[in-house]
């Protein structure tokens, strides 16, 4: 698993305003917490740090994380991103020790080539990232999983994969991690073709107490709209 | 097409459209997305032509979710009317999407397939769009 050392800085104030100030000078605000220690806000380089997660690890890389002086290993816990940029907004890091075994999701890939799949059946995959304890060090970058035994109709679960000596699996072993479907048939692809009919907005039911209440006020309405209103006043009030 | 199967109050105020999704803006069930790059109000409509469109491209193979339900009525005048008398009558349903909202999800098929597809459905909603993959990089 990659190790990237990243410099922070300590950061005194709090809030939303020295927030924005730092990541409008590049910067991303961060905290650092766990292991017994108490937590320290710091601010990282946003170039830096997105460098960090550049690697194979993704956002699974260790960080060695220099704050005066002091390094912390850790990894990362959370990441807020801008969800229309993908920028970092925030980072929390959560301080391992490289004996300790850590809990890490780490993305899972679909190998080989499934006969289902050549028949014509539809590959869905409903787990994307598998859970797992593991040390520091023998984080792996990505779990292969192989679909090569799948025909159409079957699946594989959490409890099939291959079990590993460096590390274990802590997701629910009746997990769904791939299947094979069956395609569609033609009938059942020109019913999804085709358009759905549109109900009126009027025929939805609405809930006892209000369509009562709604019933008394239309009544109202229609007496209001039936008094003279000048020219074309009856056409107000007849969807009322 | 879209709506709700019964409402607690027939009509609803406008609302605003300030700021960004806060919720809904990573792919969570497909390979590939559909992102909203501005605030719109996406009617059950739109959204069936957005569906029809990927659905008709993808053929046989794939699967398309739908992130976005219209649970908005929104009303609208007659036609030559003057204006006061109340509110105007229920005419449809609409979905409030902000800027960073996955709306589609696209899985099973290959990524220029899915690109064509979500291109087509962006070009039957009113607003910008953009392309999403799953494991979006952080921007360096």
């Amino acid at each position: 698993m990659a190790e990237v050392r990243i410099k922070a800085e300590r950061r005194d104030e709090a809030g939303k305003g020295p927030a924005r100030r730092a990541r409008a000078a590049g910067r991303v605000p961060a905290i650092l917490y766990g292991g017994g220690m108490d937590p320290v806000s710091i601010t990282v380089d946003r170039r830096e740090l997105a460098l960090a997660y550049h690697t194979d690890s993704g956002t699974n890389v260790l960080l060695d994380i220099q704050v005066d002086g002091d390094n912390t290993l850790a990894l990362t816990k959370d990441l807020q991103r801008d969800p229309v940029k993908g920028t970092v907004l925030h980072a929390d890091f959560v301080k391992i020790e490289r004996n300790v075994r850590i809990e890490v999701e780490v993305p899972m890939h679909l190998v080989g080539e499934s006969p289902g799949v050549a028949e014509g059946g539809v590959l869905e995959q409903p787990l994307h990232a598998l859970s797992i304890s593991v040390l520091p060090g023998d984080v792996p970058e990505a779990v292969d999983v192989d679909i090569s035994s799948l025909a159409i109709g079957d699946s594989l679960k959490v409890a099939d994969i291959g079990v590993s000596d460096e590390y274990e699996i802590l997701s629910d072993p009746d997990a769904t991690v791939a299947n094979v479907a069956q395609p569609i048939s033609e009938e059942e692809l020109e019913a999804m073709e085709a358009a759905v009919a549109e109900a009126e907005p009027e025929e939805v039911e609405v809930e006892a107490a209000e369509a009562q209440e709604e019933a008394a006020e239309g009544g109202e309405e229609m007496a209001a709209a039936g008094e003279p209103a000048g020219d074309e006043g009856g056409d107000e009030g007849a969807g009322a | 097409m879209l709506q709700p199967r019964k409402m607690k109050h027939r009509k609803q105020q406008r609302g605003r459209m300030r700021g960004r999704a806060k919720g809904g803006t990573t792919v969570n069930f497909g390979d590939y997305g559909l992102m909203a790059l501005e605030p719109a109000w996406i009617t059950n409509r739109q959204i069936e032509a957005a569906r029809i469109a990927m659905t008709r491209h993808i053929r046989r193979g794939g699967k398309v979710w739908i992130n976005i339900f219209p649970d908005k009525p929104y009303t609208k005048k007659p036609a030559e009317t003057r204006q006061g008398s109340g509110k105007g009558n229920p005419e449809g349903w609409v979905a409030v999407v902000k800027p960073g909202r996955v709306m589609f999800e696209i899985a099973g098929v290959p990524e220029p397939l899915a690109r064509e597809a979500i291109r087509l459905a962006a070009h039957k909603l009113p607003i910008r769009c953009k392309f999403v993959h799953r494991d979006e990089p952080i921007e360096i």
